[in-house]
């Protein structure tokens, strides 16, 4: 029975992610986040460098916002789902919290010097292989509980310019930007492609037909 | 023959008929895991036409099992559904019942 729940909820999701706009908005912030690094090349303080991924974030969500509601709405409608009644949403949101927790704690020890005194220096690539393993299985996770095996891609692309931007540190640091680059317009490729089908395939329903 | 009474009668028979039904078994179960969806996504969701799903969310409206609330989007009707605490209390006495039963029988 509770896997006819766990059934439910993710095709509950699975509608919510047949747009494509997800996909769409992290790829929008992922090529621009490409451009930070040249930013700072240029002697530019830091804050500026991460000004044009968060401004297409914001403006990204904001364009996510309008689309959901003139575009997806009509087509599939909408459903408001939460953590709480949702086990497939809820193990998502578990495992984004426990990814940002270890994650917190490796800054805490890095900042206050722990870390090096456990790991000797040659042993980073350990903590590069923990963020790259993390960050394919949140998406992997994501994936498989929206049904939508694109988001697997994704998760190997960004743990793939994890461990890229890692080894290319240094001389590199320009060539380093290439893996987010092409992940960021992967995913924007992917949004775009998975909105075209999405529009195609749901033409508009009559709200007022289903609803009145 | 007399209708069976107490603990002669089969668990299954006092099963709440109002949800067993396939249909509402299935808007039951979405909305069971959703806080509330509007029309167009329940059928999307459930493969049942307009005409259909409304028979039947009308029905589970009727035992006091959901709420439809009726609004306006770009001038528009436009309704959203959700279960009530009694449907999601009903819901949650069904899933014992039958589980209960299914549990019992031989693999």
């Amino acid at each position: 029975m509770y896997d006819q729940f766990q059934k439910a909820a993710k095709k509950v999701n699975a509608l919510a992610y047949k747009d494509g706009l997800v996909d769409l908005l992290i790829g929008v912030f992922f090529t621009f986040l490409a451009f930070q690094e040249p930013l700072e090349m240029r002697g530019l303080p830091e804050w500026v460098t991460y000004l044009p991924s968060f401004l297409a974030m914001g403006l990204g969500l904001m364009g996510y916002a309008v689309a959901k509601r003139k575009l997806v709405m009509p087509r599939i409608g909408r459903a408001e789902v939460s953590i709480r009644r949702n086990p497939a949403r809820r193990g998502v949101f578990l495992f984004a919290l426990a990814l940002q927790l270890v994650t917190l704690l490796i800054y805490i020890l890095a900042s206050t010097g722990k870390l090096g005194e456990w790991l000797p220096s040659q042993s980073s690539w350990v903590i590069d292989a923990f963020f790259a393993l993390a960050i394919f299985g949140f998406f992997a996770y994501l994936g498989h509980n929206a049904d939508a095996p694109r988001f697997f891609l994704y998760g190997l692309l960004l743990g793939v310019t994890v461990l890229a931007q890692a080894g290319l540190r240094g001389d590199m640091r320009l060539v380093a930007q290439l893996p987010i680059l092409i992940s960021g317009l992967v995913m924007v490729a992917g949004g775009v492609f998975t909105l075209t089908s999405f529009l195609r395939r749901y033409p508009p329903m009559d709200l007022e037909a289903g609803n009145g | 023959m007399g209708e069976l009474s107490g603990a002669d009668r089969h668990p299954l028979a006092d099963l709440d008929k109002v949800i067993h039904s396939p249909a509402r078994l299935m808007v039951m179960t979405y909305l069971y895991v959703t806080e509330s969806v509007d029309y167009v996504y329940l059928t999307h969701l459930t493969g049942l036409t307009w005409g259909n799903l409304a028979t039947h969310v009308g029905k589970l409206e009727e035992e006091g099992y959901i709420e439809i609330e009726k609004t306006f989007v770009d001038k528009k009707p436009y309704s959203v559904i959700r279960l009530t605490r009694k449907g999601r209390d009903a819901f949650r006495d069904y899933k014992r019942q039958v589980k209960g039963v299914l549990d019992q029988l031989p693999d």
